[in-house]
């Protein structure tokens, strides 16, 4: 097996396919997990500062009216001036407060945002003059001793924590879907192995060779079983095949010494009566017996190939050659009968692996076919290529629902196309097909009536 | 001739054995295939007719026994296993035809009758060149027909269909024997392949002279007698 088929192989491969779509899953499973502990994670963050504010500004207001309340003349009220803390004085800084009293002066830091509204909200601020970065804070503003309250605690930090957690969850999802998919290539190489085993044997079984088996697969589990199941199967397969085959011939042997005898006598019969009437009776049943005889090796052989008969007798054919011999045995035929007979043929340039005394056969008996069910005065044409060999007729042709079923044994259309066959020749020919990997095609001659029929034997390239 | 049938079914055996009698053979029959490759080695045949599925020996061992001991007389096989893959597994075993059971007693006469003419000409194996009967010359170089002097057109068919009735001397050409011989067909072909032919021969070879010269045998096939 080569590198690329076996890389074709792998794709195909139903454990890859599995661990291709199981990362998938888990790559969206954690995207949703990750999104959701986002949210959480963010939400419980806001609720523990958010409570963190409201103790601190209750704390700070409480301590903002005492100072107000005992320095009532003076100006300037004097706080602890650390417990507010300024933005503006440290770059650390991850907590403040300001007041502003109802004077509108305002004591630490002060914009327009702290103060316009009370509650919880994040706003981000430019805390240093000249300075373009914008922090992010989470405040909560409220009335303290006739003014306003507001405290901060910066945000940046916390979502500073939040932002951690995509990465974590990416890595995790990463280095999951590399094992996952590598576990998967590992199964997939090694089941494949597995399955071309089954693979390529019951590709010999298909082609006749049922001695073929998958044999031991290693390990004990559903492809091992599968493949004791399949050589079971086969076992038993050719068994039936053997015995068939053998029946076959013992019909073959115990039905024509009968027959023999019958033809014997019927024969002896019509020597001994030679003028009389019974010695034309003899002679018809005779006739008859033959015509049986035909129809039964027919039968047999159509048996024989579909068993997978051996392609011992199979060699180099010019299928140009072949049919220009046959063109050489019919033209007459044809001729005589009526009909106008054309050969085309192409240069020859390739040969085909094929037994040619069943290749002659075949196109023998649509070369028949087309004298039986055409009617005298029109063209019969032998066209072959080294792939194929057509015949066409200008007969009442085959209707298209019709076409696959003539190939089968004992079918015959209406009583039209029906005088003297047994409806085994197509038979014959598309059993000779199958066993050389060719196909019958049969298609209409003309687009108009009566359309004839044209059947090839095409081979593949 | 003196010939040796191995058949063991008593009423075909009988059959058979009447019927080469009567054509005027000395024919043994033998219905053990031990007892056929024991005569077979000692006495000398002309022909040998060995069915395939005996008892004691099948015929098909037998002929390759009596080859082993370089016996070279001619073989048929006239036996119930008709497949192609039979007939060439005992073409290959060195039988020299092969003929399917049922069969018309014409058939197995005019082909005994060429293997015993084959066997007596075997001897002189002179490379004729020039085949002749009557008044009708074939150059077989030249591929050239002539009768009475004036040549005769054949084409290649015809040529090799006349020289097959020449060649046998004299005996009956089954049908079945000419498609074997001249177009190489091993199958029954439901068309009269053979009768076309042999009417577009003779519309060369004797329409023209006014006379018979292959005469048809009913029920059996063709002849060219001196």
């Amino acid at each position: 097996m080569s590198l690329r088929t076996e890389v074709k192989g792998l794709f195909r491969s139903s454990a890859l396919r599995l661990s291709l779509a199981l990362s998938v899953l888990f790559v969206l499973i954690l995207l949703v997990a990750g999104g959701v502990a986002q949210y959480l994670l963010s939400e419980a963050l806001e609720d523990q500062i958010d409570d963190d504010l409201k103790v601190r500004f209750e704390t700070l207001a409480v301590q903002v009216s005492q100072s107000l309340n005992g320095e009532d003349d003076d100006d300037e009220p004097e706080f602890e001036v650390d417990l507010f803390g300024d933005p503006r004085q440290s770059d650390n800084l991850i907590f403040f407060a300001s007041f502003q009293a109802r004077s509108g002066d305002t004591l630490g830091f002060s914009s327009r945002r702290l103060f316009s509204r009370n509650g919880h909200r994040t706003i981000p601020l430019k805390v240093e003059a000249g300075d373009d970065e914008v922090s992010l804070w989470r405040i909560y503003t409220g009335p303290a001793a006739g003014g306003r309250l507001t405290v901060a605690q910066r945000w940046d930090t916390a979502e500073d924590l939040l932002e951690l957690l995509p990465g974590a969850f990416i890595a995790a999802g990463a280095i999951a879907t590399v094992l996952t998919i590598s576990a998967g290539i590992g199964f997939g190489y090694v089941a494949q192995r597995r399955l071309g085993k089954i693979t390529r044997a019951l590709d010999e079984i298909a082609e006749g060779n049922l001695s073929a088996r998958v044999g031991a697969l290693g390990r004990r589990d559903d492809l091992g079983d599968l493949a004791s199941h399949i050589d079971a199967t086969t076992d038993r397969l050719e068994v039936l095949l053997r015995q068939t085959r053998e029946l076959s011939i013992n019909i073959a042997h115990d039905l024509k010494t009968p027959l023999t005898r019958l033809r014997v006598r019927l024969e002896a019969l019509a020597l001994e009566n030679e003028e009389g009437r019974a010695g034309e009776t003899a002679e018809r049943a005779l006739a008859e017996l033959d015509r049986i005889l035909i129809t039964f090796d027919a039968i047999l052989q159509i048996a024989r190939m579909d068993a997978g008969a051996s392609k011992k007798r199979f060699e180099d054919v010019d299928l140009v050659q072949l049919a220009s011999e046959l063109s050489d045995a019919y033209s007459p035929v044809i001729e005589d009968s009526g009909f106008r007979f054309e050969f085309e043929s192409t240069v020859p340039a390739a040969t085909v692996r094929a037994d040619p005394a069943l290749i002659k056969q075949a196109i023998a008996n649509l070369i028949e076919n087309a004298l039986r069910y055409s009617v005298p005065g029109g063209a019969i044409r032998l066209i072959a290529t080294p792939k194929s060999i057509c015949v066409a007729d200008e007969g009442p042709g085959i209707p298209d629902e019709d076409k696959p079923r003539v190939l089968k044994p004992f079918v015959r259309l209406d009583e039209a196309r029906s005088n003297g066959g047994f409806g085994l020749g197509l038979a014959l020919v598309q059993a000779v097909a199958q066993l050389h990997k060719a196909d019958v095609v049969l298609v209409d001659t003309k687009k108009v009536a009566p359309v004839g029929l044209t059947a090839s034997l095409v081979f593949k390239a | 001739m003196r010939l040796m049938v191995l058949e063991d079914d008593p009423e075909i055996g009988q059959w058979v054995y009447d019927g080469l009698t009567r054509e005027g053979h000395v024919v043994d029959w033998l219905k053990d295939g031990r007892e056929a490759l024991a005569a077979g080695s000692i006495n000398s045949y002309d022909v040998l007719i060995l069915d395939r599925m005996t008892p004691g020996l099948d015929g098909l061992s037998v002929l390759k026994a009596l080859r082993a001991a370089k016996v070279a007389t001619p073989v048929l096989f006239l036996t119930a296993m008709g497949d192609v893959d039979d007939r060439v597994e005992g073409l290959e075993a060195g039988g020299d035809d092969y003929l399917a059971k049922p069969f018309a007693f014409s058939e197995l006469k005019a082909r005994v009758g060429a293997l015993g003419r084959r066997s007596s000409s075997s001897a002189e194996q002179t490379e004729t060149t020039k085949l002749s009967v009557k008044d009708i010359e074939l150059d077989l170089l030249r591929r050239k027909c002539t009768r009475a002097g004036q040549d005769v057109d054949l084409n290649g068919k015809e040529f090799a269909l006349l020289e097959a009735l020449i060649r046998s001397n004299g005996r009956i050409q089954t049908r079945n024997m000419l498609l074997e011989k001249v177009w190489n067909m091993n199958f029954d072909p439901t068309t009269s392949v053979v009768e076309t032919h042999i009417s577009r021969l003779r519309g060369k070879i004797e329409k023209p002279f006014g006379d018979t010269v292959i005469r048809t045998v009913r029920g059996a096939g063709y002849v060219i007698e001196d």
